[in-house]
């Protein structure tokens, strides 16, 4: 049904062949637009050599700057609402602000990459974070083996560098330009296609249509705001708190800025939704989610073991109480770094995690849970992993989650926490995860 | 009641005229027009108040009836029907209005006018969830009657200014009042932009303010507006508003799209405040083809370099986390600009919407070309003159008089686009 009601959907991988086994073999197919036969010259060279962890830096960068390049073509505005990053400026530069991690995630919504693109790119972008952090002591026992190199290159070779032209889905495209172009009624099929569809591309489509009410004018406006006026009421009663609370923040940005006409547009909004709950009262919100979103950088980015018990010191300081509107963001925050990655955590900054996640109400933990977690795919992708499953099983015990769970209403979130009170059972977690991610739109290769 | 003597006249104020001094000064102004008395003599509370001593001719005390003005006469037919389209409760909010609109014309603290912008809400934490980063202070609360507004403004009026207005709270049985504000900086939509202006009637509230020298307003959301004039300088045909936000359109002809909405904002509350103040202003705006100032307007003060309001827009709405330095750096124009309004002569600025000169003085078109061609002041004779040159040099030009009389003339040729 998730399959059918897609919006938009990725392009394919560019074609190697199974028997393209060295990285000689793989890089026949890399594109000389993207990569020249110098470039693969050369990596070829540094992989003969047992210079694994260059090769797959060099690789790895090509492939990432492209790909942010492309993205950065869709104007930042609109990166940052997609992202719903606050923090990224209007003339911030794509390589500065966009993590890695971001990058990728945003090419898999926009349709840049498949699922199965998506997690090849992960898990080499996981491999070049860990490899990157080895201490120079430990270096020469914790090499990159030669295999793992090579699947870094096939991953960016068919994803990105592989490509004639790498790009958003076309299907994204008209969808955006028709919320841009074009007055949308209640009774059209793309509204009814919409409604229906996974929770990933109405989220997607709120975020397209707040970057457009904040970044355009005139016509290009009206035609914005008529359809959110139209599609966000239609939405509401099934969106999620971090959703409603981005509203919310836009509008008061809006309001801040002076832009009238759309400030008294989404204020309509509003009113028909009663959702004035979810505007921000002061600037505090604000700067809990730039701290917040320091953490994530910090643990999605290189060296996270050692950047995260400084960020995470500093969310943990910044008062007992999180106000709501960034509350989703710092529970994600502070869960990234408690659970950590694959490779291990930050040992440094897990007092700083315990104790906000000490302060944490039951209520708090209970709006998390059932409001929060089933859209949270940053937390619910890790948790495959079983290292952060386990510290994972270890926070329910420790918290007391089981217990709290008890009043969600997500019967999901529900069993995924009875699940997770041994570490023993990560398979029926996963099963659990995977059904989560496929309702939220997610493919789960 | 019995006639008073020959010589003496008495105006017996009602409790919800004013309260002493500023009526009487009014009342002194009609004693002068009617000439009705040699000496006029009001009581008001039971107390005497000697007010003037003049001498009539003969004859003039024929009229011997005591003369009694009411401002709530007048204002009770307009009020109801201004109110007829709201939800507030129809006979004590026409009441609280009522008095409202007598205290704020011509309100002054200490000899100082003050221009307070006055809320009349009905659930004030439900307006104040729907305005962000906004905040209130509460200051008393009273029986429902004119007295408590009165102490209200008293008290609240000093306090009305840098983003704060005065709230008053009718309940079951008495006012509550205090401030409140919103906005995070200079470009923040204002509490009465987004509850009137761009208001809706599920969030009901009344908004009464003065909006020039001596016309007071009052507006609510989606409903049509009331002016109240006290002065008897009301022309028809040419709003002083609707003629000051002409001119603001016109500022914002040539400057880029993304900021034309706030950098008109900008000037339009400037603005707002010259017409409040009731001091008089002229302002032009040099054609797009322009650089220089003019050979004709070159006796002037320059700014160097230009004040270039657009650019300062733009950085607060790009900064991220430099927001309150070019914060100030807008309001820091702001007040620099509202002084060379307030000086004497024009105050020219360029279609990009950056100030090129101010203290601008111009000969008057008979010295221009030896016949005398406008019949007026100073002021009026430089804005004929100014006039003259629109399609040429300048795109636009504004006057606004002393007596809060405002017009705006712009050219065809620049402003089409």
């Amino acid at each position: 049904m998730a399959q059918e009601m897609t919006l938009w959907g990725a392009s394919g991988l560019a074609n190697i062949p199974g028997q393209a086994k060295t990285p000689e073999e793989i890089l026949e197919f890399a594109n000389s637009g993207q990569l020249s036969r110098r470039d693969c010259r050369q990596i070829a060279h540094a992989i003969g050599n047992g210079h694994y962890e260059m090769a797959s830096n060099f690789i790895w960068n090509r492939a990432i700057s492209s790909l942010k390049a492309q993205l950065g073509t869709l104007g930042t505005a609109f990166i940052a609402e997609m992202l719903d990053r606050p923090d990224i400026s209007g003339d911030a530069s794509m390589a500065e602000v966009l993590t890695d991690y971001d990058a990728l995630r945003l090419a898999r919504e926009l349709g840049v990459v498949g699922s199965t693109g998506y997690m090849r790119l992960r898990q080499g972008f996981e491999r070049i974070v860990h490899f990157g952090q080895v201490p120079p002591e430990e270096a020469d026992d914790t090499e990159m083996a030669p295999e793992e190199a090579v699947s870094i290159i096939r991953a960016c070779v068919e994803t990105i560098l592989g490509q004639n032209k790498i790009d958003v889905a076309v299907d994204f495209k008209k969808f955006r330009d028709s919320l841009e172009s074009s007055l949308l009624d209640e009774d059209d099929g793309e509204i009814a296609h919409l409604v229906g569809s996974p929770y990933f591309f109405r989220r997607a489509t709120v975020r397209i249509l707040l970057a457009l009410i904040k970044s355009n004018s005139g016509a290009q406006l009206q035609n914005a705001l008529g359809n959110a006026n139209v599609i966000f009421p239609l939405l509401w009663t099934g969106m999620f708190p971090p959703e409603k609370f981005q509203i919310g923040r836009a509008y008061s940005e809006i309001v801040a800025d002076g832009k009238i006409q759309a400030a008294s547009g989404l204020r309509k909004i509003l009113l028909k939704v009663k959702g004035f709950d979810y505007v921000p009262e002061d600037l505090r919100s604000r700067s809990f989610l730039a701290a917040a979103q320091k953490v994530i950088d910090a643990h999605e980015g290189g060296n996270n073991f050692y950047n995260e018990p400084g960020v995470m010191r500093a969310l943990a300081e910044m008062g007992s109480v999180i106000p709501r509107p960034a509350f989703p963001l710092c529970m994600t925050a502070i869960l990234s770094v408690k659970l950590g990655n694959p490779y291990g955590y930050s040992f440094d900054a897990q007092p700083h995690a315990h104790a906000l996640l000490k302060r944490t109400t039951e209520e708090g933990w209970l709006f998390y849970l059932d409001s929060c977690l089933r859209v949270d795919e940053r937390i619910l992708e890790s948790l495959y992993d079983p290292n952060p499953f386990e510290r994972w099983v270890g926070m329910i015990k420790e918290y007391d989650l089981a217990t709290i769970v008890g009043e969600a209403k997500d019967k999901d979130i529900k069993q995924l926490v009875q699940e997770s009170k041994d570490s023993s059972r990560l398979n029926r977690a996963r099963q659990i995860l995977s059904r989560m991610l496929r309702k939220a739109g997610y493919e789960t290769a | 009641m019995a006639p008073p003597p020959l010589r003496e006249r008495r105006l017996v104020l009602s409790e919800v005229e004013g309260t002493g001094h500023r009526e009487i000064q009014r009342l002194h102004a009609l004693h002068a027009r009617f000439r009705f008395s040699e000496v006029l003599i009001c009581y008001y509370r039971g107390r005497k108040h000697r007010v003037a001593t003049k001498k009539g001719k003969q004859g003039d005390s024929a009229a011997k009836k005591v003369v009694s003005v009411s401002i709530h006469d007048h204002l009770s037919k307009p009020l109801a029907a201004f109110l007829s389209s709201s939800d507030f409760p129809k006979r004590q909010t026409q009441a609280a209005l009522a008095s409202l609109i007598g205290l704020l014309a011509n309100y002054r603290e200490e000899g100082h006018q003050l221009f307070p912008e006055v809320f009349v809400v009905q659930n004030l934490s439900s307006i104040l969830k729907t305005l962000p980063n906004s905040e209130s202070i509460a200051i008393g609360s009273g029986s429902k009657t004119h007295e408590t507004l009165n102490l209200a403004l008293k008290r609240c009026a000093p306090l009305a200014q840098w983003g704060w207005s005065i709230y008053i709270l009718p309940t079951e049985e008495k006012f509550d009042y205090g401030m409140m504000r919103c906005g995070l900086v200079a470009l923040s939509l204002s509490a009465s932009e987004q509850l009137i202006d761009e208001g809706d009637k599920a969030i009901p509230a009344i908004l009464i303010r003065q909006i020039s020298n001596h016309t007071i307003e009052v507006s609510g959301p989606d409903q049509d507006r009331l002016r109240v004039h006290f002065g008897g300088a009301e022309r028809p045909g040419l709003d002083p508003v609707n003629e000051t936000v002409r001119f603001c359109n016109s500022i914002v002809t040539y400057v880029p799209n993304p900021l034309k909405e706030q950098v008109r904002t900008f000037y339009w509350r400037l603005f707002a405040a010259v017409l409040k103040g009731g001091h008089g202003c002229l302002a032009a705006i040099l054609a797009p083809s322009k650089n220089k100032v003019p050979t004709q307007l070159r006796d002037c003060v320059l700014v160097a370099p230009r004040v270039d309001v657009a650019a300062r827009v733009a950085e607060l709405l790009g900064a991220q986390g430099r927001r309150s330095e070019a914060d100030t750096r807008l309001r820091a124009a702001a007040a620099l600009i509202r002084g060379m309004l307030l000086s004497d002569g024009v105050t020219l600025l360029h279609s990009d919407g950056s100030v090129l000169a101010y203290n601008v003085f111009v000969k008057n078109p008979k010295d221009i070309e030896g016949e005398p061609r406008t019949l007026g002041g100073a002021r009026r004779r430089a804005f004929e003159a100014l006039c003259t040159w629109l399609d040429k040099d300048l795109c636009s030009a504004y006057y606004l008089s002393q007596d809060g009389h405002a017009e705006f003339r712009g050219s065809k040729k620049w402003l089409r686009k």
